[in-house]
This record gives structure tokens, C-alpha cells and sequence, in this order.
């Protein structure tokens, strides 16, 4: 009897520990309580591996806080239901012990369920427009305009995700917390850093201004027949260029001209006019349109102010060979002048 | 500072027209010896002066040193001291920078004999 007591009281104890661990996201070897509670007496590290095997089972979701939350929530509720317990437990073999487990993994489950449900905040501009996000973490996220960027915190990671246009992250400090952020099938990886990600039509430019952030495929673009993933590291000051069936390429750039957008400024370096005109309109609802190929290939260096659309017309067709023509819909078509 | 006039008025001449250029504030620059292109780029960044060019007019060009506070106009001039450029304003005041078409007797082919290459 004193037996069966004692065997549900290390279970209980362990899944206590557990839930200290995921909380205070220390190595099982860290906590000294912990290896003194498992010193204590043989039978603690079987109920610790009764405790930690379903554990196990929800991975990356285990120290998310509501799941931390709900995990307290059924211990309490385990605890009450196991003291009430006992006495049968005592009577009826072990079955209460199982009843306890059954619980708990039961609780954890719908745990999981939870996690899963929270959504991230999603946080979008339209034409024109910048904002700036302060996160919970003291991280800063820029955006540019016609841009959306989810976030999805959890306790042991921030996700981040770019799902069109342009953002600077600016990362709070956190080895325990990679942040990474998802954009157009590449993953970036920081810890503490600053760098911007632009999703431009096919192409994926990402730009280190201070730190290290690795870039990789995303999850469900990495081969599967087991060849080696593409890994590329950027030093502060460069610039990756990403697109589909063209080798990375890795540029210096000038950071502050790069990062020109956020005070309203696009500056451009041997550009196609096709490329500037895709990043100008993320910023007017007068959209331009470069569908003659011989107009699209002009190349173009400068500067200009984002939303002045107009000027930017005027001085392209005084500047180059080509004209505007307005449509019905409101678009200006350019195209390479005839003469 | 002379030279920088001399060169205003020889190589930036229709900017005394310009409204945008006519405001005197003036501007931090600090600008190292560089390609002119990425020199222009940074002097477009600093002062907000809408500018349009391209590499072809401006490949093989170093830059000048810039460094201090001036007007939009005397940072440009300077930056374009010594240069065959030329520069002219666009209707909606960008700053568009192109080679000086030399047009000798009998030759209507623009050259530009600061290009290395």
C-alpha cells in the first residue's frame, strides 16, 4: 500500500520537475535540485522517464507559454485527482497510476491542439505607406509599403515570415531564441542583428547591416534524397541576391543607401527599368506598367523619392528614350520611343 | 572653392534655373574618394535631390573627396569638378546627369575622354 502511494508520488514529483525545466529552459544536468531529487531514491529517474517519454512527443511545442500554462493547469488537476486516488490505488493495483498518466497526456494533447490554434499577427501596408513595429521582445520590425510580415513567438523561437515586399528586422538579442524569418522559400537565421529582406518579383534580396544571419532553403525546399543544403553566411555590408534558377549572388552594398526606403528615398544601381518600376509602385496606386522589353532592359542608376510617381515619369522620359501613355485603368504604360 | 565656382558655372550651368537646386540649406557630407556612381547615389541620399544617370555615362570615374557642409549645388559641382558631365534639371526637378556631347568639325559622335576603359 505504502508502495503504490509512494510510486504515484514520483510520477507526480516528476512531472513537477518537468514542468521547472521547460519553464526556466535549463539542460536537465543544470537545475541542482534536480540531480539531487534523482539521487534521491532509484525509483525518481523511472518516474522521470515515464514523465519525459510522451513529453518528448510534442517537440517544439512543449515550452510554448500557453502550453506551459495548460501543462500547470492539468499537473494542479492531476495532483488533486491523484490524492483523491490513492486510497483506490491502493486497493485496485496500479490502475490510478495509469488514470494519472492518461490524464496528463490527455491535457497535454489538447495543449498541442492550442499551440497550434494561436495565430500569428499578421501586420500589413498598403500603397505608400511604412510602419514600424515595435515586438515583445524589444525587436523592431520595419515595414516597407505593400509589404505583410507574420509573426509567430514562441518560447524558444521567433518565426517571422515575409510574405510579400520589403522589411528590416532588427533583432533583440536572444542566443536561446533564433529569430528566423521565412521569404520566398529561403529561411534567414539571426540571434541579435539587423538586416532586410525584399521579396521583388522573382527575386529575394537579403542585406546584412550589422550582426550574422545565415540563409537556408526553407523546411519543405530542402532536398530530400540527401545532398548537402545550401548554406549561405552574410558579413555586415553585403547583399544577397536570390532567384530561381541563377546562382546566389553576394554583393557589397552601401547600408545606408540600401536602407534609404525608410526615409522615402529608392536609389538604384545599373537597375533594368523594369526592376525600378516594380519597386516604385509598391508606393503609388498609379501604377506604371513595362511590358516592351526593349524599355524594360534600359538600365538606370539614381535616386528618387518613393510616391512621386509622376516626377519619376517625367524625368524617364525626358532622361531616356521612351514614352508614357496613360490607360483606361489609371496604369501608365512606358514604352521605347519611336524616332 | 573658386575652382568648385568655375566648375559650377561651366559644367552646372542651368541649374541657376532650377527652384529645387536655388535653396540654400545646406548639408553634412562626408563622401570618400569612390566610383562617381556610388558617389552620386550617396550625395542623392544625403541631400534628398532626386538624381538620374547611368553607369555607362559615368564608368570609370572616381569621385572626389567630399566632406563638409554645402548646398546641394556646390556638393554636386564638386563632385563633378574635372568631369566632362553634364547636368540639366527635369520637369520635375531630378537632377539627370549625361556626357557632354563634343561635337567637333565634322565628327557629331559624343566622346568622353575622362572614360578608362
Amino acid at each position: 500500500m505504502e508502495q503504490k502511494d509512494s510510486q504515484a508520488r514520483k510520477l507526480l514529483e516528476a512531472s513537477a520537475w518537468r514542468v521547472r525545466l521547460s519553464e526556466t529552459d535549463a539542460e536537465e544536468g543544470e537545475h541542482p535540485g534536480f540531480q539531487e531529487w534523482i539521487a534521491a531514491d532509484p525509483r525518481n529517474a523511472d518516474a522521470w522517464r515515464q514523465v519525459t517519454g510522451p513529453w518528448r512527443l510534442f517537440g517544439d511545442h512543449a515550452t510554448a507559454p500557453e502550453v506551459i500554462v495548460a501543462r500547470r493547469e492539468a499537473l494542479a488537476r492531476a495532483e488533486q485527482a491523484g490524492r483523491r486516488r490513492w486510497r483506490e490505488a491502493a486497493r485496485s493495483g496500479n490502475h490510478a497510476l495509469q488514470a494519472i498518466a492518461a490524464t496528463v497526456v490527455v491535457v497535454l494533447g489538447l495543449a498541442f491542439l492550442f499551440a497550434q490554434i494561436a495565430r500569428p499577427d499578421v501586420y500589413n501596408t498598403g500603397f505608400g505607406e511604412r510602419r514600424v513595429v515595435s515586438l515583445d521582445d524589444g525587436s523592431m520590425l520595419s515595414l516597407d509599403a505593400q509589404s505583410e510580415v507574420r509573426v509567430h513567438y514562441r518560447s524558444h523561437v521567433r518565426e517571422l515570415q515575409l510574405v510579400r515586399g520589403q522589411a528590416k528586422f532588427d533583432v533583440a538579442h536572444d542566443a536561446e531564441r533564433p529569430f528566423t524569418v521565412l521569404a520566398g522559400g529561403r529561411k534567414v537565421i539571426a540571434t541579435g542583428t539587423s538586416f532586410n529582406v525584399d521579396m521583388l518579383g522573382a527575386k529575394l534580396f537579403v542585406t546584412l547591416i550589422e550582426g550574422r544571419v545565415v540563409v537556408l532553403p526553407s523546411p519543405e525546399r530542402r532536398p530530400s534524397d540527401g545532398q548537402r543544403i545550401e548554406r549561405i553566411e552574410l558579413m555586415p555590408g553585403k547583399q544577397l541576391a536570390l532567384a530561381e534558377h541563377e546562382s546566389p549572388a553576394i554583393t557589397d552594398v552601401n547600408v545606408g543607401l540600401a536602407m534609404a526606403w525608410q526615409t522615402g528615398l529608392i536609389a538604384f544601381e545599373d537597375a533594368t527599368l523594369a526592376e525600378a518600376v516594380a519597386r516604385l509602385n509598391r508606393y503609388s496606386e498609379n501604377k506604371l506598367i513595362v511590358d516592351d522589353e526593349t524599355a524594360g532592359n534600359i538600365r538606370i542608376s539614381g535616386v528618387f523619392k518613393a510616391g512621386d510617381m509622376s516626377g519619376f515619369v517625367s524625368t524617364i522620359t525626358t532622361y531616356f528614350p521612351v514614352s508614357a501613355a496613360p490607360q483606361s485603368g489609371g496604369e501608365i504604360r512606358i514604352t521605347r520611343r519611336l524616332n | 572653392m573658386r575652382a568648385s565656382l568655375q566648375a559650377l558655372t561651366s559644367v552646372v550651368c542651368s541649374f541657376l534655373a532650377a527652384a529645387v537646386m536655388a535653396q540654400a540649406a545646406s548639408f553634412h557630407f562626408d563622401i570618400d574618394t569612390q566610383s562617381l556612381s556610388g558617389a552620386l547615389r550617396e550625395y542623392a541620399r544625403i541631400s534628398g535631390q532626386q538624381i538620374i544617370f547611368t553607369e555607362e555615362v559615368v564608368a570609370g570615374i572616381e569621385s572626389a573627396q567630399l566632406s563638409g557642409d554645402f548646398t546641394a549645388l556646390a556638393a554636386l559641382s564638386h563632385l563633378l569638378a574635372g568631369t566632362d558631365l553634364v547636368t540639366e534639371i527635369s520637369p520635375s526637378g531630378a537632377v539627370m546627369i549625361r556626357a557632354a556631347p563634343r561635337i567637333p568639325a565634322g565628327d557629331q559622335t559624343p566622346v568622353d575622354r575622362r572614360k578608362k576603359k
